[in-house]
């Protein structure tokens, strides 16, 4: 080991004792700075993957659309799922009605859904209470979350559905007859514009409320590699004219989804201040550090020290503390959220607001995911900034001439 | 003694500091010359430049003019990191007020001079030990500078720059912290342990009888040494 490495761990774990007071709060300073991040970004990871997930449940991998009506779906599915990189294609329809329960109206977008392969590309029985998949037919409803609590609509209750078409009648004079329905299960997706705003119905009913015929709106297509679904879009969108288009779950999301990733840019550049802020604690310790040992700078010179050597006993212990201080943080931070749960249930009781934490967060245990990358970047950023830290003290011990050190009172 | 090439061998270093007076000139022409094992003693008042003349000696400070030889080496000739690599196991240093790096022991203090010019070895191991041991410090080998008296601490330094057996030793003042009973011990020692190893010794020193004890005894006065 050279030997301003030797120093550099001496003066921070000195003979005798475990580590310095100087050495104690700097690694205490670079960890809870670590520990934060990891913790933060890990929960953030956390929920983007929950979100991510259900965006994707509820879309599909990809769409197939054209902008109009796609009379002849089957054609379609079947060319989809002759494709190896397809999983599953289910057609759907989608479009708006007015809804209206005891005189109270909404117009919610209502998606008419194939139920013998829905279930196929999205796990609907997932978000659904009160009812499954089963249970929807032609006279039957699943109403969101959102929409059921503001309409006060609960499980056997019967709505009035009103669609565009019947506006064609109502300028014949034709008498205006709702269709009624029951509702037959309330969904929840966790996606709050999903659940308040969504009704689903069968593809049957669908067709018959905008008399699309055997027509469809769309094709939903599950992929075997659901990561492969912008290079599955791009080539499709390659090989077919227009107006057939692909159209990813991230394309059709991606307002939420860079949201998320700059909300989680702005917290990792927020909490990297408490590092930011224990590097100057390192570089002010360190500094006196060369201070008070001016004159053991001084005989190491006479013992045949150089000023470069001398430098790395302060630079090295800069680069010590970060990578001391973050492997102590990322220990902290995996032990913390290895017992996240137990924390926040304990807490939510204490504080009475378990409940809550359900009802508003949809969540009993707190999501968590590593990322490889965020743990590295946090890694080096900590230990950077702590080495870096440790450079104007150590400019200044190489500066110092033996002779000056050695006289120095 | 005469007849081998100096172990070290000044001509005519002179040295001045600018100081807010004005410049000062501390050594005006210092010739000195220091064969293999000999000892020499320098007294002079204070503010002579006894240190600045040992900083000289050891290339610690450039001086205005003269020449300097180590061991017949134009030292003034050479590089900096060059001075700086060779002083490491050509001198050892004893100081007045020992500096002991305090978060090592005493056997990591004496070591720490050895690190400094290579790597460590047990034989280096067993020398730090048999040194510490000679200078009566068999039972402190663990103890850290806090937990040791001036005495032990000058003991401890005066093993560390006897560990990489150095052609020359330089001491500046090593009693002037130390009470008379506990000087006369040091200087024992001192003058001992570099007659055993037959290291030179230049002693800087205020106290006469300390110097009557070395081969030769110099006098700096007015920039100039006298005999």
């Amino acid at each position: 080991m050279p030997w301003y490495l030797y120093l550099a761990l001496k003066q921070l774990f000195p003979t005798g004792r475990w580590f310095s007071f100087f050495a104690f709060v700097s690694i205490v300073g670079v960890m809870l700075g670590v520990a934060v991040l990891v913790i933060v970004q890990s929960v953030m990871n956390g929920f983007g993957a929950e979100i991510r997930d259900k965006l994707v449940k509820t879309f599909g991998h990809v769409r197939i659309e054209t902008g109009q009506i796609i009379y002849d779906p089957e054609a379609l599915i079947e060319e989809l799922e002759a494709d190896p990189a397809v999983d599953v294609a289910n057609q759907f329809a989608e479009g708006m009605v007015l809804l209206q329960f005891e005189n109270r109206p909404s117009f919610p977008v209502v998606r008419g859904i194939d139920v013998n392969t829905e279930d196929q590309v999205i796990p609907i029985d997932d978000f659904v209470w009160g009812g499954t998949l089963d249970d929807l037919d032609d006279e039957r409803i699943f109403v969101g979350s959102g929409l059921a609590k503001s309409l006060g609509l609960g499980v056997g209750d019967h709505v009035e559905v009103y669609s565009p078409l019947m506006l064609e009648k109502l300028k014949a004079d034709e008498v205006l007859l709702p269709r009624e329905l029951e509702v037959a299960g309330i969904f929840e997706t966790g996606y709050g514009q999903i659940d308040g705003n969504t009704v689903v119905v069968t593809l049957r009913l669908m067709q018959e409320l905008y008399a699309l015929g055997d027509g469809v709106h769309g094709v939903m297509v599950n992929l075997k590699d659901e990561t492969a679904a912008e290079e599955f879009a791009h080539a499709y969108s390659q090989t077919h004219e227009r107006p057939l288009r692909a159209t990813t779950w991230l394309d059709a999301n991606q307002d939420l989804l860079f949201v998320l990733r700059l909300e989680k840019n702005v917290m990792f550049f927020i909490i990297i201040f408490i590092i930011l802020v224990a590097s100057f604690s390192i570089a002010n310790s360190l500094l006196t550090s060369v201070v008070r040992k001016t004159r053991e700078v001084g005989l190491l010179g006479a013992m045949g020290a150089l000023p470069r050597d001398i430098g790395w006993i302060f630079a090295l212990q800069g680069f010590i503390i970060g990578v001391v201080g973050t492997t102590a943080g990322m220990a902290f931070a995996f032990t913390a959220l290895a017992y996240r749960n137990e924390f926040v249930h304990t807490l939510a009781k204490w504080t009475e607001t378990e409940a809550a934490l359900v009802r508003f967060y949809q969540f009993v245990n707190l999501p968590v995911r590593y990322m490889p990358k965020d743990l590295i970047i946090i890694g080096l950023s900590a230990i950077v900034i702590s080495t870096l830290a440790g450079l104007l003290p150590a400019w200044r011990a190489a500066r110092l001439k033996p002779s000056d050190a050695l006289r120095n009172e | 003694m005469s007849e081998a090439t100096p172990i070290l061998s000044s001509l005519g270093l002179a040295k001045a500091f600018k100081g807010p007076d004005g410049v000062v000139r501390v050594l005006e022409s210092v010739d000195l010359t220091v064969a293999p094992g000999e000892s020499v003693s320098i007294r002079g008042e204070s503010g002579a430049g006894k240190t600045t003349l040992l900083y000289l000696i050891s290339a610690l400070e450039t001086p205005d003019r003269g020449e300097l030889h180590w061991d017949g080496v134009n030292v003034m000739k050479k590089s900096a990191s060059w001075r700086a690599r060779r002083r490491g196991d050509f001198m050892g240093f004893v100081f007045q007020a020992y500096y002991l790096i305090p978060e090592l022991n005493a056997l990591e203090n004496v070591l720490i001079a050895r690190r400094l010019v290579g790597k460590v070895t047990p034989a280096d191991r067993q020398r730090a030990t048999e040194l510490l041991e000679r200078v009566g410090l068999k039972e402190r080998l663990r103890h850290t500078g806090q937990q040791l008296s001036g005495g032990e601490r000058q003991r401890v330094a005066l093993a560390r720059a006897l560990i990489n057996r150095p052609r020359l030793i330089l001491a500046d003042e090593p009693t002037g912290n130390l009470d008379e009973h506990t000087g006369d011990e040091v200087m024992d020692l001192l003058l001992n342990l570099t007659n055993e190893e037959q290291t030179a010794l230049v002693l800087v020193t205020h106290n006469p009888t300390f110097a009557e004890r070395t081969h030769r005894h110099l006098f700096l006065k007015a920039g100039e040494m006298q005999v």
